[in-house]
């Protein structure tokens, strides 16, 4: 059977509408249960860096999220900016911004090391056109702090500060909770898009995760160091000392981008860490 | 008088007319032969994508046999009521259009109800939309044969896929992650059993399933020609 064209238009013409129209349905029908599983998701990982929510149901999740945490959104010079609201900051948006500030250190460091072994004054001037414009980047960037509170009152007892990186295959992300002394790490929870099921993967395992408990992100003398994840697996506990964490064997890859994104946001954060800390000092004195 | 003689004709027409019972010996054959002898996995050797992709664990698997069933049952319904109507030069576009449309419902319900599934499925369940067994069953079945027939192959090819998915994904949680749903078997046994990565990769797939076609072929003696 063959159908004239003005047939065959008309058909997918009206076949068109149809689809169109059943898919935009589905989506605004849809739209609120959407908005709601993937607020009770960002929620339920937040609340993971610092205390179970395995047992919790959807609720009781929502409630406890309520009840214990308080957010704000700081800038990377740790001054806090009022007009955001952190649970709305899309951290993967900001992510790939700040991935190509990354890039541009990288690219600027680089050259910099060339220009100090061949004198060469045009790498160093690019260098430093690089870094502005690295700079300048994040600058804009938005940094959400989420402050835990365990009991009744205002006393802050973690702080969790989301980071994004890049893992072997694709993004990683997660939470990293500080105690209130905004040294030792209280919880991790760390999330993936795409990475292999059973090594890289391991990453979101409790397992994995509690290794990072209890683990210190500044040195004696008082520097950022963050902490890192090492190759291969079963390494005794005081050999790692407080700045390492046993690795996960056949995922040195996916450790090396963990670690990538948890210096990176360490640093990010690095000036509201030093204001939270100095404001301490004060108030103690 | 035209009318009334029409009327009169279809009268005397229907008692004639037997209708095939629900579950006759030729449709129940439509429903099973694709469970076996016609597997599209095993026998067509369609699908093979996916079934590598899903089956590290039961649970997602679970979720993509119930997602391919639904979506494969309705276009082959879907495009068994308008056979007549699709113009044949685009037949294979309006066929996708209706596969993808399915697809996309599928995955907004999921995102929507069962999030944690969706981030562990996402990808895959949008590549329904490539999966030739949906597009085999429409173009050979479903453009051919009526609705009701249509709806059964898609029964059977479903489940066809699904329980071979399901197969492999069981050997493949079972031995590379010691569990069946996420249930840790070796540990509750009390036996040490280091579980084997290879498994979790998809040549330990690729193996499962060529154990299971050889069995299945050397059980019904299917032989290619």
């Amino acid at each position: 059977m063959r159908q004239s064209n003005g047939y065959v238009i008309i058909f997918t013409a009206i076949l068109t509408v149809v689809v169109g129209g059943a898919m935009a349905l589905t989506s605004v029908a849809l739209k609120p249960a959407q908005q709601k599983s993937i607020e009770l998701d960002t929620k339920s990982q937040i609340l993971s860096a610092v205390t179970d929510v395995s047992e919790m149901k959807n609720n009781e999740i929502l409630t406890f999220y309520k009840e214990h945490i308080s957010s704000l959104v700081v800038d990377v010079n740790g001054e806090e900016i009022d007009d955001a609201v952190a649970e709305k900051v899309n951290v993967n948006k900001q992510f790939r911004k700040l991935f190509k500030a990354q890039k541009q250190r990288r690219e600027a460091a680089k050259l910099t090391q060339l220009a100090e072994r061949t004198g060469d004054e045009e790498a160093k001037k690019e260098a430093e056109t690089l870094i502005k414009s690295a700079e300048a980047i994040e600058e804009e960037a938005l940094f959400p702090v989420f402050k835990y509170t365990e009991g009744e009152g205002d006393n802050v007892d973690a702080y969790i500060f989301p980071v994004y990186g890049n893992g072997l295959w694709n993004n990683i992300f997660g939470y990293i909770a500080l105690e209130n002394n905004l040294n030792v790490i209280k919880g991790v929870s760390f999330g993936h898009v795409g990475e292999t099921p059973g090594l890289g993967a391991r990453i979101t395992n409790q397992d994995v995760k509690s290794r990072y408990n209890g683990k210190t992100i500044f040195s004696d003398a008082g520097e950022l160091v963050s902490v890192t994840m090492v190759k291969g697996e079963g390494n005794p506990e005081d050999k790692l000392g407080p700045h390492k964490v046993d690795g996960m064997s056949g995922a040195t890859l996916t450790a090396n981008g963990v670690n990538q994104m948890l210096e990176a946001y360490l640093h990010y954060y690095l000036d509201y860490i030093d204001k939270k800390k100095s404001g301490e000092v004060q108030a103690a004195l | 008088m035209s009318t009334e003689t029409t009327e009169v004709q279809s009268e005397v027409k229907k008692p004639k007319k037997v209708s095939e019972p629900l579950l006759s010996k030729r449709r129940k054959q439509i429903l099973s032969d694709p469970l076996n002898e016609d597997n599209p996995i095993t026998v067509q050797v369609l699908g093979i994508c996916s079934a590598l992709a899903v089956t590290v664990k039961l649970q997602p698997t679970l979720i993509m046999s119930i997602a391919v069933i639904f979506v494969i049952v309705f276009s082959n319904l879907i495009i068994s009521l308008m056979r007549n109507l699709i113009p044949t030069r685009v037949r294979i576009i309006v066929q996708l259009a209706v596969i993808a449309s399915l697809v996309t419902i599928v995955s907004e319900v999921l995102k929507a109800y069962s999030y944690p599934m969706y981030k562990v499925l996402g990808a895959f369940v949008g590549l329904i939309i490539t999966n030739c067994i949906v597009m085999g069953r429409l173009e050979a079945f479903a453009m051919g044969n009526k609705p009701y027939d249509s709806l059964l192959d898609g029964f059977g090819s479903g489940f066809g896929y699904a329980w071979i998915i399901l197969t492999v994904a069981f050997f493949r949680e079972l031995l590379g992650s010691g569990s069946i749903f996420n249930f840790k078997v070796f540990e509750e046994l009390g036996i040490a059993y280091q579980a084997n990565s290879m498994m979790v990769d998809s040549v330990g797939a690729f193996i499962i399933l060529g154990i299971l076609i050889w069995v299945q072929r050397y059980v019904t003696g299917y032989v290619e020609n």
